[in-house]
């Protein structure tokens, strides 16, 4: 039965050609795509990964802003990139496109005004109060923020010699809120190094602190009873400023 | 002549199964081309990226919730979010509460805790950074139609949205409200509308060796993005020196966003 043959061939030809043709021919690739409901993960996820950067991270500003750079590493904000101020820099790299700065109070007050919520040790402070209607900048250098600003207390004598530089009662208003408030104020007080100064300038008559202790931790002991416990006018000392009064013999 | 009808059975099976097998080659070379391409130089299989979120660095600036809505031509409508920021508030009679005024992008300065919850006794009160957790057992793929929705061999669960077709099953499956509706050309990055999108963790940033764009702004080092498979990733140093914990544990999702400092109450 040739013409048999013949016909199932030609109907296998013709079969063929109406699932080749449209499928390679006509059909848009995309509609190929779908297949049994799948897209090509491989494919999309490198589409994902052609799409252009914006932030272009703090080790590209190096490049050029090294002045900046050093002063802020050294700073409280060496934690907080560049871009986070000054905007993504993508635009800036592309043209120099001057970068529009944002330097007003609320700015700082997104980090730093006070809330409950906030960790307790990260610096927060009543931006209602703090240095008035200014721009927090006037005083605060952004990338180096406590320069020029009273040390983080307590603090300790070294490197330091003229006390009233900031603890003075006639000093310009910031440094009337800092100690010494207590024990004592600066009324009738002149030479704070006879306290604070070097060993040998301490005033001789303060009890001393043994030489074999060395000052490191006071407080284990001054403050059991075991030993002579702490005065009531040392309230909420620590042992870090015992040695600023204390001569160690 | 006439054809039996065994014969013509015959053949015209023969026909049919031949054509399929014919016409499926194309789309079978397709796949095969495709499945060989590495995407550039990145190799995804020597990589698998987690994240860790810390409560108790988290400062509730919003810098992350900015940045990520430049970086990735997100809605600026506090509708449209790939992270935002929550704010916890506990009470000292145990009640909880939420907030995320505009998801958290201009901060939480602006109206203070004290004005907003006045007269509650505040026990204590932290955010918390939202984003999507790339599951390792994704409940948007699962439901996903069309298979539009795929984790990737690196660990981020993208979405293909030339292949979406706006249905929103994902969006009901996601645990953790991380899916939304491009609703118009505005955010889109291959051009289509009104399909669903999702934080990528910046794949296009982390493949190329960048932080994604949240934790490269995060102040407060709040964020910590790395790669699990390196033992010196900084995310692998927090995993094995704290504790960490995840999202909605009991949806056996296995989010790969860690979190510390964590409380009863927060979901």
């Amino acid at each position: 039965m040739p013409h048999l043959k013949r016909a199932a061939g030609l109907l296998f030809l013709v079969l063929v050609f109406m699932f080749v043709v449209p499928r390679v021919m006509p059909t848009p690739a995309v509609l190929v795509d779908f297949g049994f409901h799948k897209s090509n993960s491989e494919q999309s996820a490198e589409k994902w990964a052609g799409i252009p950067t914006l932030y272009v991270s703090t080790s590209v500003c190096v490049d050029c802003h090294n002045d900046k750079y050093t002063l802020w590493q050294k700073g409280n904000h060496r934690v907080v990139s560049c871009e986070n101020c000054h905007g993504p820099a993508t635009a800036h790299l592309k043209d120099g496109a001057p970068e529009v700065l944002n330097t007003s109070r609320d700015l700082c007050g997104t980090c730093h005004a006070r809330l409950v919520s906030r960790p307790s040790d990260f610096p927060q402070v009543d931006m209602n109060t703090m240095g008035g209607d200014a721009e927090c900048i006037t005083c605060h250098d952004p990338h180096e923020p406590r320069a020029g600003m009273p040390p983080e207390l307590p603090h300790t004598m070294e490197g330091r010699s003229n006390c009233q530089s900031c603890h003075d009662p006639q000093a310009h208003e910031p440094f009337e809120q800092i100690p010494p408030q207590a024990p004592h104020t600066m009324e009738g007080r002149s030479d704070c190094l006879s306290c604070h100064g070097p060993t040998e300038l301490r005033g001789a008559s303060l009890p001393h602190i043994p030489a074999g202790l060395g000052g490191t931790n006071c407080l284990l002991c001054h403050t059991t009873g075991g030993v002579k416990p702490l005065p009531a006018d040392h309230t909420g000392r620590t042992s870090a400023t015992c040695m600023n009064c204390h001569r160690l013999n | 002549m006439k054809i039996s009808r065994r014969d013509f059975i015959k053949n015209g099976a023969k026909g049919l199964v031949g054509g399929i097998i014919v016409s499926s080659v194309p789309s079978l070379v397709r796949d095969i081309a495709a499945a060989a391409s590495v995407p550039g130089s990145y190799d995804w299989e020597k990589h698998y990226w987690g994240f860790v979120c810390d409560n108790e660095r988290c400062i509730g600036c919003g810098k992350c919730v900015v940045a990520c809505k430049l970086e990735n031509k997100v809605h600026w409508e506090p509708e449209y979010n790939r992270t935002w920021v929550e704010r916890y508030v506990f009470t000292e009679d145990d009640k909880v509460f939420v907030d995320s005024p505009n998801a958290g992008r201009d901060g939480f300065a602006k109206e203070p805790i004290s004005t907003k919850y006045d007269g509650l006794n505040i026990r204590k009160s932290f955010f918390v950074p939202k984003l999507c957790n790339q599951c390792d057992n994704p409940p948007c793929v699962t439901v996903c139609p069309v298979g539009a929705t795929y984790k990737t061999k690196d660990g981020v669960v993208l979405v293909d949205q030339e292949h979406c077709i706006g249905c929103r099953y994902c969006i009901q499956a996601c645990p953790y409200g991380a899916r939304y509706i491009l609703p118009d050309t505005s955010g889109t990055h291959f051009g289509q509308v009104r399909v669903v999108d999702k934080c990528t963790w910046c794949y296009h940033r982390i493949t190329k060796g960048l932080l994604p764009a949240c934790v490269e702004v995060c102040p407060a080092g709040a964020r910590v993005f790395g790669d699990l498979e390196d033992p010196t990733s900084p995310v692998r140093r927090i995993l094995s020196e704290k504790r960490v914990y995840v999202l909605k544990p009991e949806l056996g999702t296995e989010p790969k966003v860690y979190y510390i400092g964590f409380e009863k109450g927060v979901y």
